[in-house]
């Protein structure tokens, strides 16, 4: 069995983080074959260090790294990742509650040389029909157009996927550093983990859902405490754009221009603010995304990885 | 900072003191370098009702007008006119101000306030007139008068029943401020004095239940507005007068801010004024032409002026009033004194009209707060002459800058002018006019009034959103967030429609799909959803086009329905006047013949009853000639009767006679029987009492003896019984002490052998205890775990023995099976002796012994 380094990235909180960490330790004791836990406290102020006993104690494998200064979900996973001592890493949130032998099938999934990242079934809530962790991904008018669940998820097997969700995502550490880790256009949060995976099936690395691998996803994480419907859509919208203009093929970009124009309009004269708030706030973040854009290295296009996407679930 | 102001109307439909205020602080504003919206309504009929419509000024700001085409239809209504609440939170949503500063809100509603402060957007309100505290807003009754006491809610519902009896009275023009009860009929004056005064007999045709109603109304609607206006963040007063009224208002802060003006265009004429023309005193009015402005009054201080000083003194009148029923009769009046009726002017025009002035007349007859019009007056080098009430006198100085007089009164306002027509007197107060407050400062101290709103605003926001608790990499994306939502729709779309072609420059769209033409036909040519927006409000206007004409078809039915039902009403009714008027004649004949009728019926009635007295003497008249008949008829046949008796009589009295001596012989006969039955039955009772006492006698004797002998028969019994007892005693005693010597040598036996026993016993049961293998039985009598049993040997001994008795047979009973076994075994010996002798016994002897010795020595030993 090769070992795993699982990162939680946590914002405070203790009691879900102990939550969380229960079930998951069972399973390196199971498991038995080194695995290792860290705990990255990205509340900027180290405030799980006054927790350190609890969380970290005498437990073999597990560690608490404290970051000096908040820099969002991405940049704590990094700070996670650099530390951790195995190829495969988990990034996992702190309300997440794994299931016994989630791992197994999960690292089996990565032993094919071209996969990046597999994701176990993610049962909203602890429901076992409702998986949040089985996207799917349509170029529409212009728009890389990402929807985070079908309604019918194969009950087993492996099965490509465009993403894997940041919060219950197994990757190739090698292959995370190779595509320059979570890209900070995306900051405080969203889209890093879209963008991560497609930048790899841009590489010709895919992502794979893992059907018999699962776990439970109870929506309690900071985001959702912190924050309202609204701000957290603003986020998902803003985030979808910036995406966009950092991946769309160029022969794709006159329709996105022409589709952001008509939605421009349509919002003015509809008195929807909130879609020109989104629009505004990706704006806001144009000179990095162009920095990105012109960053990327990838062997193929967008719309070849959608082609491609799509002839494999056919 | 984003600023809106609202008014309840503005220029150029609306000129007056509050629109023109309003006009100018915007363009001051805008000059500061704010953004400024002004939101106000419009009558236009150009537009539906409740239709926004937005226009930019030269000066800088917007000006969204809202069409109200409806005019309240009751005093609720007015309060808060259906939709324009709604309306203006559209439009709030959309321009997103920081502050928004209330000018005023009738015409528009409390709800805008409401709208404001659920968007937790700072409210200002500038009481400019007394509406937080007064539904009229002016204190003004009805009948023009001031209001005695502002907070007394029975006062303000006599207002609205006031209110009503002006609107059953025609021809009053605009009668909303009021009508001065010289202008009504007398009934109708008479009746408007009532309903002030609360004098229901004088009031008229009210129903108790509606004095009623209208406290309950008026108080309800009081409360609301007061409920309303305390959500206003700062109110801003332009006089000390007004501060003290609006404290009582329920806004928590009222603070005193003076009025300013754009006076630049102003001020130079202060060096020309003022000169008069050919020594006559140029007298003006500015401002609105409405009933509490008292124009009335001036026009009649002019007229008396003119008589007693002609041509000394002209008046012009420059003004706007929608009330063109009052306008009319002011102008009429103007011409009848001399006066010079201008009209309405521009705020342009007022330099020019300034200039044509000397001195500027404020006779309000209402608590006037602070009129721009003093201070343009003062800005022009203009003085003041005004009534002496309300803050007037806080705006003018008497005998510095102006003269005060006595309100509503002609002769005491044309005295004070007939001062001035010395023209150094008006250079005097002209020379100390001081500087007036100008839009620049005003503007400035209301943008620091702001300024504290929004920054406690943004304070509150921040907390409410958690700011400054989340952690950084959030902070500042959320605040990003809520600068983008706070934007104006506008703003935001302008930005993002330049930017997007930014974005496609720089992110490499090509540029041949970077033109205009082709980004508008990529963007339209599958269409949008504005544009089946508007196809589908298109088609839904079509539908209610239909649908009103349809309505219009079915009213006009009805209108002709109504029409056809009047005429036939009307023909009715007439029908009904004909058939009331031959009623009316019916009833009268009626009424003649019922009369006759009665006259009649009351003489039939005498003489049925003098008929009735007379034929009751006549039945009694023939009754007794009847009976006197009978009577002697049957007098006659007693008689005869009598005489036909008379001789059977005398026949039958010789028989009775006869019978009476026979009987009386019978009876002397059982008299004289009786009497010896009596004798003999004297002798049988007194022989009874003889034997009655005999027998007593004998039986006293008999008791007597019984008793005699019962008593000895007693004594005796008694003598034995004692004898009897006493030698019972004796035996007793003795019988006792045979006892007690027979026990006590019983004890005395048994002890002995008792102790016999024991020492007999004892030994013995030690032994048979140490057979039975009883060891923890204290014989000696010793307390044990068994010291009961111990305590008698006999018992001891006896137990002792059972188990002896059982273990002998025990053991006889192995003895006999031991008995048993062994003539068994010798029975086996036996049997194996004779075998060995045998043969085959000695064959067998000769065999390895194969069996183990130890099984041997076992049984041996068995």
């Amino acid at each position: 069995m090769k070992p795993v380094s699982v990162v939680i990235p946590a914002l405070g909180d203790v009691a879900l983080l102990r939550r969380a960490m229960a079930p998951l330790l069972l399973e390196f004791e199971m498991r038995a074959c080194g695995d290792e836990l860290l705990i990255v406290d990205d509340t900027g102020h180290g405030e799980l260090e006054k927790d350190r006993g609890a969380l970290v104690g005498e437990r073999k494998g597990v560690q608490l790294i404290v970051r000096e200064a908040n820099g969002g979900f991405a940049q704590a996973l990094n700070s996670g990742i650099e530390a951790a001592q195995h190829e495969l890493v988990f990034s996992m949130n702190s309300d997440v509650v794994v299931q016994r032998g989630f791992m197994g099938p999960l690292t089996a999934a990565l032993d094919a040389q071209d996969v990046f990242a597999a994701a176990p079934a993610v049962w909203l809530n602890g429901d076992a029909q409702t998986i949040e962790s089985y996207p799917t991904v349509e170029l529409n008018n212009g728009l890389l157009d990402f929807r985070s669940a079908r309604p019918k998820p194969p009950a087993q097997g492996v099965h490509p996927i465009p993403f894997a969700v940041g919060g219950t995502m197994l990757f190739k550490r090698s292959l995370f550093r190779k595509l320059g880790g979570f890209d900070a256009l995306f900051e405080p949060f969203y889209f890093e983990d879209v963008d991560l995976c497609w930048r790899a099936w841009r590489q010709k690395w895919s992502t794979v859902f893992v059907a018999e691998s699962v776990v439970e996803h109870h929506h309690k994480g900071t985001i959702g405490k912190l924050l309202n419907e609204s701000r957290r859509r603003a986020a998902v919208e803003r985030g979808e754009l910036l995406f966009n203009w950092k991946h769309l093929a160029e022969e794709d970009l006159g329709d996105h221009l022409a589709m952001l124009y008509r939605r421009t309009l349509d919002a003015y004269l509809t008195d929807r603010r909130d879609d020109l708030v989104w629009i505004s706030l990706a704006l806001g973040r144009l000179e990095e995304t162009v920095k990105s854009r012109k960053a990327l290295k990838a062997k193929r296009s967008s719309r070849d990885v959608v082609a491609h996407l799509l002839a494999l679930v056919d | 900072m984003r600023i809106c102001l609202v008014a309840h109307g503005f220029p150029p439909e609306e000129r007056t003191g509050v629109e023109n205020y309003t006009a100018a602080l915007a363009a001051e504003l805008v000059r500061a370098g704010h953004w400024v919206e002004v939101f106000a309504p419009t009558r236009t009929t150009r537009f539906g009702d409740l239709a926004l419509r937005r226009e930019v000024f030269p000066e800088g700001y917007g000006l969204t007008r809202i069409t109200l085409l409806h005019a309240p239809g009751s005093p609720a209504e007015a309060l808060d006119p259906p939709g324009v609440a709604e309306r203006f939170s559209e439009w709030l949503d959309r321009e997103r101000p920081d502050v928004i500063h209330f000018q005023h809100v009738i015409k528009l509603g409390l709800g805008l306030i409401e709208a404001a402060h659920a968007r937790h957007i700072p409210v200002v309100y500038t009481a400019h007139d007394f509406y937080p505290i007064c539904h009229r807003y002016t204190l003004l009754r009805p009948d023009l008068s001031i209001c005695p006491n502002p907070k007394g809610q029975d006062v303000c519902a006599r207002c609205d029943l006031a209110a009503a009896v002006l609107n059953a009275e025609p021809g009053l023009g605009d009668y909303q401020m009021g009508v001065a009860p010289a202008d009504l009929p007398a009934p109708t004056a008479a009746r408007l004095a009532g309903v002030l005064d609360g004098d229901v007999v004088a009031a008229g045709a009210f129903h108790p239940d509606e004095w009623e109603r209208a406290r309950h109304d008026r108080a309800t609607l009081d409360a609301r507005r007061r409920e309303v206006f305390a959500k206003v963040n700062l109110c801003v007063v332009p006089s000390a007068l007004m501060g003290e009224h609006m404290a009582t208002s329920g806004m928590s802060r009222v603070e005193y801010i003076p009025y300013g003006i754009p006076s630049s265009d102003l001020t130079p004429l202060r060096n020309t004024a003022p000169v008069g023309r050919g020594d006559v005193l140029r007298i003006g009015f500015i401002g609105g032409l409405s009933k509490h402005k008292g124009i009335d009054v001036l026009l009649e201080a002019f007229g008396l002026l003119m008589r007693a000083h002609p041509a000394a003194a002209s008046l012009a009148v420059y003004g706007y009033s929608s009330d063109k029923v009052y306008v009319a009769n002011l102008e009429r009046r103007a011409r009848e004194v001399g006066a010079t009726w201008k009209g309405a002017y521009t705020r342009a025009d007022l330099p020019q009209v300034l200039a044509e002035l000397d001195v500027i007349v404020v006779p309000s007859t209402w608590y006037e707060n602070a009129p721009i019009a003093i201070r343009e007056a003062f800005a022009a080098g203009r003085p003041v002459v005004a009534s002496r009430l309300g803050a007037l006198g806080e705006s003018v100085r008497d005998g510095v800058d102006g003269l005060l007089f006595e309100p509503g009164s002609p002769r005491d306002l044309q005295r004070v002018l007939a001062t001035l027509l010395e023209l150094s007197v008006l250079r005097k107060l002209a020379a100390k006019i001081g500087p007036v407050v100008s839009m620049k400062d005003n503007a400035e101290r209301l943008i620091a009034r702001y300024g504290a709103l929004i920054d406690a605003n943004e304070a509150r926001i921040a907390i409410t959103e958690n700011v400054d608790l989340l952690p950084a990499s959030m902070g500042s994306f959320v605040q990003a967030v809520s600068n983008l939502e706070r934007a104006p729709m506008r703003e935001l779309f302008e930005h993002v429609s330049t930017a997007l072609g930014q974005l496609g420059r720089q992110i490499g769209v090509p540029a041949h799909m970077l033109t205009s033409e082709r980004l508008i036909a990529r963007a339209f040519a599958d269409g949008d959803e504005a544009q089946s927006n508007l196809r589908d409000t298109r088609h839904e206007l079509e539908w209610l086009r239909r649908a009103l004409v349809s309505v219009q078809d079915g009213a006009r039915s009805q209108a002709e329905y109504a029409d056809w039902a009047r005429a036939t009403l009307e023909d009715r009714n007439a029908a009904i006047k004909s058939l009331q008027a031959q009623l009316g004649e019916a009833q009268t004949a009626l009424e003649t013949q019922a009369k006759k009728i009665a006259w009649l019926e009351a003489n039939a009635q005498a003489s049925k009853t003098a008929q009735a007295a007379l034929e009751e003497k006549s039945t009694w008249l023939e009754s007794n000639a009847e009976a006197s008949a009978a009577a002697q008829t049957a007098l006659t046949e007693k008689a005869e009767w009598l005489e036909s008796n008379l001789a059977g009589e005398s026949a039958a009295r010789a028989a009775i006679e006869a019978e009476r001596d026979a009987l009386l012989t019978a009876k002397a006969s059982l008299e004289a029987e009786n009497a010896w039955l009596l004798g003999l039955r004297g002798e049988l009772e007194t022989e009874r009492d003889w034997l009655r006492g005999e027998v007593a006698a004998r039986e006293a004797e008999r008791v007597e003896q019984r008793q005699v002998a019962q008593a000895a028969q007693r004594s005796e019994l008694v003598a034995q019984a004692e004898e009897l007892r006493i030698a019972a005693q004796r035996l007793a005693a003795k019988r006792e002490s045979e006892v007690q010597a027979v026990l006590t040598d019983l004890e005395a036996r048994l002890a002995a052998e008792h102790a016999a026993w024991s020492d007999l016993i004892t030994p013995l049961v030690r032994d048979l205890l140490h057979v039975a293998d009883v060891k923890d039985i204290d014989v000696t009598g010793g307390v044990s775990g068994r010291a009961d049993v111990a305590r008698d040997p006999v018992a001891l001994a006896h137990r002792a023995l059972e188990r002896l008795i059982e273990d002998w047979r025990w053991r006889l009973a192995e003895m006999q099976a031991a008995e048993r076994e062994a003539r068994a075994l010798a029975a086996r010996w036996m049997l194996g002796r004779a075998f060995l002798k045998s043969a085959l016994g000695e064959r067998v002897q000769g065999w390895p012994d194969n069996e183990s010795a130890p099984d041997s020595d076992t049984k041996g030993d068995a």
